[in-house]
């Protein structure tokens, strides 16, 4: 009878630690995967830094008057470059697509540089760049929203709290900035 | 589009189970007929299953991008196509499959490849040089998704399964004429079992091999759903498949490089021509439209980008000749199959539209309209998606934001409703980051005209394309909101000095 109960107990005991250990094998690995995401992101955040000298180059020649729209660039980059952290690097990547899309905005004006071969690379290169930057921020964000899910649930919310495992944050975009038609003379 | 690809997967799943069983059926019933040990006649069965699989497994996707002469490709070779799979690799968390061109100038792709490792996307030259950029990554969403999907794995182990339960039978067959009822045993009831398997299995054997097809062609059908589903949910557009798709059936070239057993790879099937792609039980895809319908009601559900919110008129008619046949059903009473009204761009897709002054609306409107279903962006040339603004039809340009609106549309608009056009705007943001330049050349996308320079004045001041013919307008991206967005503050304005 003893032996009985005695054995229950070590097969409850048994199978809880199990599950726990379980259970923050799962936390690790959805955390892992979010920081692998955020890093998938940062590639195409740097691409997009390094893609920018090149289009200045390019483009440098050809705008004598439109000097200003080139220096907000080359700062917005340097701002992002800078910045540490998820939500003021969004914040700087939004304004350094801002600008951007300016600089676009300003080039539409000259043909003879929209017809240049080298600026035609480099236009598919930004676009494409900035579509990996958002698809690696919507991957981010789904791998985010499994983890933070889970540690926010019962019993995961009370284990995730004890051994230190944080909230991450979205990579949010300003929908309001993102949209804003680009000011340009005329 | 989260429970969609559950369902899909459970479907799956059931239908694969389904043939297992069968098969293990067949091999005990067979056994049970030439009175072998029930089991021999399963083992037999899934040792020829086995290997054949492991066969497949390994060699299959060489094989199969051998025989559609498909050739890998570097990223020189056509950057675009290399970006567009990169960008899909990236939202989809995958890594990055092999890209295969095939030198064939029919539009289609197919994925293959037994995991996600192993992966490879190959495409014909005809889909590169027919589709936009939107498109193509539609296209290639639904590869991806495939490839996610481990549909390949599947479609590999069914069309294994199904071969099996097509050689056991067979085999089957064959053996009948051999077996003596009652054997060496004087027992009249064994015999009588005997018979009885004997009957069953022969049933068997000519029933099996058709309905394991058609569970076979059913789970293809299921799982192209399924990509469709889970390419748009990559892309969160799902227009650019939507548009794709109509191209690629819409186009009159056949594909020389597939056959028979190569078929159900491709995205759209390659061998039927668009008129015989009815909804049949031996078809490897579901039918065009069905799969174009389903992906604009997917573009109605709120979890998209902004910009697919506002997409094509009436969802199972993308052209607008369509779109107007539906609207004249409404008229005669009969609600069209389809919803025929051009639903309004905040609200969910309406089942079908039943206010009849609005379809006549709507039909007037979209009468000149019915040449083109998709005509270019007068600025960038891209195909215009076509969508509604209240009862009146709305083009709106995907990759630089701007809208075309029928002028009598605008100034109602603009007086009973200046929110509707201002959040119409946000709805189509500008990818390129085009100013508000003009630009010569310009050509109305309803009758082909030249646009002509209109200045607007009240309540803001701006120059804007207007069509001398229709007098429809056209807005690039920004200019609309600008207009509305004084509209509104002046309406709110008044508003609050009458009170």
């Amino acid at each position: 009878m003893v032996a009985a109960v005695l054995l229950v107990v070590i097969g409850i005991t048994v199978a809880l630690i199990l599950f726990f250990v379980g259970g923050y094998n799962r936390l690790i690995t959805l955390r892992n995967r979010a920081k692998n995401a955020w890093s998938q992101v940062d590639v195409q955040l740097k691409r997009r830094h390094d893609l920018i000298p090149n289009l200045v180059e390019t483009v440098k020649g050809y705008l004598k008057h439109e000097r200003e729209v080139l220096e907000n660039v080359v700062k917005a980059r340097q701002q992002a470059i800078d910045v540490r952290g998820v939500a003021e690097t969004a914040q700087a990547e939004n304004m350094l697509s801002q600008t951007l899309r300016s600089l676009f905005a300003v080039v539409e004006n000259y043909p003879d540089l929209k017809a240049n071969q080298n600026m035609l690379a480099l236009q598919e290169e930004l676009t494409s760049t900035e579509n990996k930057i958002a698809f690696a921020r919507q991957f981010y964000n789904d791998q985010v929203m499994a983890y933070n899910t889970v540690i926010q649930q019962v019993p995961w919310s009370v284990f995730a709290n004890t051994f230190n495992f944080e909230e991450m944050e979205f990579f949010e975009v300003e929908e309001a900035a993102q949209r804003e038609a680009p000011k340009v003379t005329f | 589009m989260y429970e969609q690809i559950a369902r899909n997967k459970r479907h799956s799943a059931l239908l694969v189970l389904a043939v297992v069983i069968l098969l293990m059926v067949l091999g005990a019933v067979f056994a049970g007929a030439v009175e072998a040990p029930w089991w021999t006649g399963l083992a037999g069965a899934s040792v020829a299953a086995g290997i054949t699989f492991l066969i497949s497994y390994y060699g299959g996707s060489a094989i199969l991008l051998g025989v559609s002469g498909a050739r890998p490709i570097q990223k020189r070779d056509h950057p675009q196509l290399f970006n567009v799979v990169e960008e899909m690799a990236i939202a989809s968390g995958l890594p990055m499959p092999r890209i295969y061109i095939i030198e064939d100038s029919a539009p289609n792709a197919f994925a293959t490849g037994r995991s996600p490792d192993q992966a490879a996307i190959a495409v014909t030259r005809g889909l590169l040089n027919k589709l936009s950029r939107d498109e193509l990554q539609g296209v290639i969403a639904h590869e991806m998704a495939h490839i996610q999907n481990f549909d390949i794995r599947l479609s590999m182990l069914l069309a294994v399964l199904v071969g099996s339960i097509a050689l056991l039978c067979d085999l089957f067959l064959r053996m009948v004429r051999h077996v003596r009822i009652g054997g060496d045993d004087d027992d009249r009831g064994s015999a009588g079992l005997q018979v009885f398997f004997l009957a069953l299995g022969l049933l068997l054997a000519i029933v099996a091999p058709i309905f394991a097809k058609l569970l076979e062609l059913a789970v293809s059908r299921r799982r192209e759903y399924l990509a469709d589903a889970t390419g748009a949910l990559l892309t969160r557009y799902p227009e650019g498949l939507a548009s794709a798709l109509q191209k690629i059936s819409d186009d009159p070239e056949v594909l020389e490089v597939a056959n028979r057993a190569t078929q159900h790879l491709y995205i759209i099937n390659p061998i039927k021509s668009f008129e015989e792609r009815a909804a049949g039980l031996f078809d490897t895809h579901p039918p065009i439209q069905d799969r174009i319908r389903r992906l604009h009601e997917m573009a109605f559900k709120g979890d998209s980008r902004p910009a697919s919110a506002v997409s094509t008129a009436g969802s199972a008619a993308p052209t607008v000749s369509g779109a107007a046949s539906a609207a004249a059903s409404a008229i005669a009473g009969t609600p069209g199959p389809a919803p025929a009204g051009l639903p309004d761009a905040e609200a969910p897709l309406p089942p079908a539209a039943t206010d009849v002054t609005a379809a006549a609306d709507v039909l007037k409107a979209v009468g000149p309209l019915a040449a083109a279903a998709h005509p270019p962006c007068p600025r960038c040339q891209e195909p215009l998606l076509t969508g509604g603004l209240g009862r009146f039809p709305m083009f709106g340009c995907r990759q630089c934001g701007g809208i075309w609106l029928g002028g009598a549309a605008f100034e109602t608009l603009l007086r009973e409703a200046p929110e509707k056009l201002d959040a119409a705007d946000h709805r189509f943001p500008n990818l390129i980051g085009y100013g508000w330049d003009r630009v010569s050349g310009r050509k109305c996308p309803t009758c082909a005209q030249a646009l002509v320079p209109y200045q607007v004045t009240e309540p803001a001041a701006l120059w804007l394309d207007r069509c001398p013919q229709c007098s429809g307008l056209w807005f690039d991206d920004g200019e609309l909101s600008a207009i509305a967005g004084t509209a509104r503050r002046e309406q709110q304005v008044s508003q609050a000095t009458r009170i």
